[in-house]
């Protein structure tokens, strides 16, 4: 159902390896899944509005006003590699 | 006209509000490297964005500038893809439910005004940044990560490199006058993406369209929509195939170069940013902002030619820029004469200016300085060249005009009894110069009166010279 | 009576009155969870220092006469899909093993001002994507009550340090019925509140419009008093709702008089959600009860029942392939060691970085948002989610709470129903709607004398927790 060249479309969209998500017990429970949602076909929704959120909310906004930031010792400190305060990695081409 | 260029202009413009648009980081430009980040912007897990409510504001108001049609309801959504500079894997952005949608920019080309169309502007956020070092390596800087950003879609109502360019003016103008961005291209503040193919109106045949990145002033808009045009004139006139690419502009060899094939499109997958509930604006909030927009520069313009009696180009150009206006209407405010002001404006000002690529807030002279120069001039007190002199002064020293003429002495002599001695002298000096001049030889009167001026520093009251010297001659 | 036996408020009322130091109470915890975790696999991080020196602050303030917070002295396990300053968040994977965050989460700092003791964060399925916390890249937890067993899951790892009485509360998260089908393996009380109810604020994001964070409690006064506690608007969720709440509870009453006051129902469509049988049995058997104490219970119509579960995976899935594109290796967690582009940098930390059932619920929701598929699937799940939402309005226009089982099944062992991912999802087919509506939902456990645990799900009107606890406690009370 899913062909190869699906999985490779799918898998260079949320970066996972093609081979890994190719595998045959893999592929074999996406389209096992995804046959349980064909069930959903069923269903008329003409004229049914989507749901975004459960609750209604008025105005869930902030006010323009300046807090302080991180220090930049903690927005690094989970990096594996930093360098004059950046996060570094290897070159790679655009 | 065979071939029609078509051109649709998309602006990524930073909103000057004092936080991000998800978090409280300050929107402040530069900075070291990730010192303007927090858990919402940097993406980190369990973070919850919010959204700023200055942000809707002021795209409101640029949204109302552009006669837009604004969308009560506000809807956020994510744009998946994968990119260095996100720190989510997504750009929380607008997809089908844009703040602003429709409007136009009305520009005013050689022939006639033109209204170029809007097809929406919506709110999201930029990016961070990375830097290719030489040394093989990547390095990452979240500062503007989450600053938010108007995204401002022309629909293909342009059809030239010039067009473009007034445009980008009025809507560079526009976003300054009601102060929501300072559309700094320079410091990426604006930046603008064009889409551009052409049509051969007798075959019919249009080339695919090409998007053009990485212009970083107006001129290389200008120049890269030229070469653009020229390029796909060529394909149709040999009947080639075009790709659907994205080319940059290369700023050294000028000229567009292709950075990638588009292929499909990249499917981003948009789905709702399920962290921000979409909402309902208070229509109070909407009318407020309306209310108070301030003067756009188009009415800015009629007002000054009603008001001050100046010619269309004239208001054109001293309402370009709102302080500039300001600056003007502020002369005004000191010297009744409005066409003197706008002379003095239009010519030694701006051209002053404009040589050394400043803007009228780095001025070091006030309006009143300059009304008060004015006024020196036209009670007599100086000459019309001492008046420029003393303007020079004042742009570098910023002293005000009677400082100068006192210091310098500069004042006009206007006395006639101090000025017949200084023209009996020069007569006596120079009588070849009468003789020619009575042969009909005018420069000589030109020479004499240089002649007065040399001894006067300039002084001499020019009309009264000129009087002095007419009448002297005759009696010679 | 040992006291890792100790009830949640009774271990502050003792301390309180001086009966207990805080201190002996985290040092009786500590050791018990030395003695038993080796076996349980409960927690991935445990702070003993930590715990121990907010104990002894506890202490000193009483010593000093000062008031103390409202879970002075209680030891509480918290999921690891919260953040913490203090102790690394794992959410379970590999990605992020050795993740400090540099902020807690709200429900944390509520905890530390009202002087809880944080004892450690406890196992979970990898970024909450199971149902027996299996899926855990720190290896499963245990079921206390036979160790062959799973403890159900996503917070299988706090249900199962609370019922081994590791700790006296816990945290928990419940996207699709991750508090309660844990609780409902090991025998606890589970409560997931109504959507908004408690801030999200650095609860690790599953599904946006999903996540709650839930309570584990071993009975309703424990885990009522840990809701009102944490209940409340944060500034930093926009998602929080701005409406108190008051869990006017009368726990001296015996709740007849509760469950006599409410209409209770049942939907009719119970049969189309393929619960054991077993379940049925004790779930029916517990109305019985209900109802011979003066319970009403009548038959609602939950019409689109039915598809709850695959709406829940189709919107979940979609929101987690998104919520989960952050893990790139960049600037936390996971970063594969070789690679030449930053597309390989990309794929070889997330392949390495995530399980199976993580890349395959990020593969199916990417599959799902596709431009070809995005309007099949994602856009007419919001729809159906909205059909959903109206069955419980009308159903709730003539009953004020509803009863359903909460697992279609009973705990079952160690990798038993790993292989088959279908078979997980349908366990959660009765504690999904719940979730999708947003409603408040707990789950009590009912057959005591049975050898297998089995919870009886209370689920309320929104906002409305105080109806949820009124019954339980009633129900709490019959079962005994
Ligand atoms: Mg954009
Ligand atoms: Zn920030």
């Amino acid at each position: 159902m899913i062909s190869k060249k699906e999985i490779s479309e799918l898998a260079d969209l949320c970066k996972l390896s093609p081979d890994d998500i190719g595998r045959e017990d893999f592929l074999e429970s996406l389209e096992e899944v995804i046959n349980l949602f064909d069930k959903i076909k069923d269903v008329g929704v003409e004229g049914v509005e989507p749901t975004y959120q459960v609750n209604d909310y008025k105005e869930p906004l902030t006010d323009d006003i300046v807090k302080e930031s991180l220090p930049q010792e903690e927005v690094l400190k989970n990096t594996e590699e930093e360098k004059y305060g950046y996060f570094k990695i290897l070159k790679v081409v655009d | 006209m065979r071939y029609k260029t078509i051109v649709g202009l998309e602006i990524h413009v930073e909103l000057m509000t004092d936080t991000k648009i998800f978090c409280s980081c300050t929107n402040e430009f530069g900075g070291e490297a990730n010192s303007h980040c927090c858990p919402v912007c940097l993406g980190l897990p369990g973070a919850i964005p919010i959204l700023n409510k200055r942000v809707l504001e002021y795209a409101i108001k640029a949204g109302t500038a552009f006669n837009c049609d604004i969308s009560r309801y506000i809807k956020m959504d994510r744009k998946n893809y994968f990119y260095a500079d996100l720190t989510k894997g997504y750009q929380t952005s607008q997809d089908d439910v844009p703040l602003c949608s429709g409007g136009y920019i009305e520009i005013e080309t050689e022939e006639a005004s033109k209204k170029i169309g809007l097809g929406r502007i919506h709110i999201e956020e930029d990016t961070g940044k990375s830097i290719h070092t030489e040394d093989d390596e990547t390095l990452l800087d979240y500062n503007r990560a989450g600053v938010p950003l108007i995204e401002i879609v022309s629909k293909p109502d342009i059809s030239s490199g010039e067009e473009a360019r007034l445009f980008l003016d009025k809507l560079r103008s526009t976003l300054k006058y009601i102060e929501v961005s300072d559309c700094k291209m320079e410091e990426g503040s604006l930046r603008c993406d064009v889409n551009i193919n052409v049509l051969d109106t007798e075959t019919g045949t249009r080339t695919r369209v090409s998007e053009i990145k990485n212009l970083n002033s107006f001129r290389s808009v200008v120049k890269a929509i030229e070469f653009e045009e020229e390029r796909h004139i060529k394909l149709l006139k040999e009947g080639k195939d075009t790709e659907r690419e994205t080319r940059r502009w290369d700023e050294v060899k000028n000229e567009t170069v292709v950075m990638r094939a588009k292929g499909g499109e990249s499917d981003y997958r948009y789905a709702v940013e399920g962290d921000i509930p979409p909402f309902y604006l208070e229509e109070s909030f909407i009318k407020e902002i309306q209310e108070n927009l301030p003067e756009l520069p188009h009415e800015k313009k009629e007002r000054f030619i009603l008001d001050y009696d100046l010619a269309p180009y004239d208001a054109g150009v001293l309402t370009q820029s709102r302080e500039l206006a300001d600056f003007f209407e502020d002369t005004v405010k000191y010297i009744d004469d409005a066409k003197l002001v706008s002379n003095w404006m239009m010519g030694d000002v701006l051209r002053r200016l404009n040589e050394e690529g400043l803007e009228v807030d780095s001025l070091r002279f006030t309006a009143k300085d300059l009304a008060d120069l004015i006024i020196l001039v036209k009670n007599g007190k100086i000459n019309n060249n001492t008046g420029k002199k003393v303007l020079r002064d004042m742009f570098e020293s910023g002293k005000a005009p009677d400082v100068i003429v006192k210091e310098k002495g500069l004042i006009q002599i206007s006395d006639e009894g101090q000025l017949e001695a200084i023209v009996d002298e020069v007569l006596d000096e120079n009588e070849q110069s009468i003789i020619d001049y009575k042969s009909g030889k005018d420069r000589a009167f030109g020479y004499l009166m240089g002649q007065i001026m040399k001894k006067t520093r300039g002084k001499a009251n020019p009309q009264v010279v000129n009087k002095l010297l007419m009448d002297k001659i005759k009696e010679r | 009576m040992k006291i890792v036996d100790l009830k949640a408020r009774d271990i502050r009322e003792k301390i309180v009155s001086k009966e207990l130091t805080a201190l002996e109470v985290v040092e009786a915890f500590l050791e018990h969870i030395e003695n038993t975790d080796k076996d349980i696999n409960a927690f991935i991080s445990i702070d003993k220092e930590g715990a121990k020196e907010a104990a002894l602050r506890i202490d000193e303030k009483i010593k000093k006469g000062e008031k103390v917070g409202r879970l002075a002295g209680i030891p509480i396990g918290i999921k690891d899909n919260i953040v913490t300053r203090d102790l690394r968040t794992t959410c379970g994977s590999k990605m992020l093993e050795n993740y400090q965050s540099p902020y807690d989460a709200r429900v944390v700092e509520i905890i530390r001002k009202e002087d809880g003791i944080i004892i450690g964060k406890t196992n979970m399925d990898e970024f909450s994507m199971g149902t027996s916390t299996e899926t855990s890249y720190f290896g499963p937890s245990k079921n206390p009550l036979d160790t062959d067993l799973v403890p159900g899951g996503s917070s299988g790892g706090s249900a199962a340090a609370l019922a081994s009485k590791q700790v006296a509360l816990a945290l928990g998260s419940d996207t699709g019925g991750s508090v309660r089908q844990a609780a409902s393996f090991c025998g606890l009380v589970g409560l997931r509140p109504s959507y908004g109810r408690i801030s999200r604020y650095g609860l690790v994001t599953l599904s946006n419009t999903m996540d709650q964070i839930g309570v584990l409690a071993r009975d309703i006064e424990d885990a009522g008093l840990f809701l009102s506690v944490l209940a409340g608007y944060d500034e930093n969720d926009p998602t929080s709702v701005d409406l108190d709440i008051a869990p006017n509870l009368d726990f001296k009453a015996d709740g007849i008089a509760d469950i006599k006051a409410m209409k209770i129902g049942v939907p009719s469509e119970l049969e189309s959600l393929g619960i054991d049988k077993e379940v049925m049995e004790a779930f029916n058997k517990a109305i019985e009860t209900i109802k011979d104490q003066g319970g009403h219970v009548e038959e609602i119509s939950l019409p689109h029942l039915e598809y709850a579960l695959e709406t829940y995976l189709l919107i979940s899935n979609a929101e987690a392939s998104s919520n989960l594109a952050r893990f790139d290796g960049l600037r936390y967690g996971y970063r594969a060691e070789d690679y030449e582009t930053l597309d390989e940098l990309y794929v070889k930390s997330r392949t390495e970085g995530f399980g199976d059932e993580v890349k395959r619920r990020i593969t199916l929701g990417t599959y799902i948002l596709t431009k070809s598929h995005a309007e099949e699937y994602y856009k007419k799940a919001l729809k159906i989610r909205t059909l959903i939402r109206e069955d419980f309005d009308k159903a709730f226009e003539g009953v004020d709470v509803l009863l359903l089982p909460t697992s279609t099944c009973q705990p079952f062992k160690l990798g038993e129903r790993l292989p088959n991912p279908v078979d997980m999802y349908k366990m959660e087919e009765a504690t999904i709607p719940a979730s999708l509506a947003g409603l408040p939902a707990m789950s009590i456990p009912i057959n005591h004398k049975a050898s297998l645990p089995t919870g009886l799900q209370v689920i309320g009107k929104k906002f409305r927790e105080e109806d949820v606890l009124k019954l339980g406690l009633a129900i709490e009370r019959m079962v005994e």
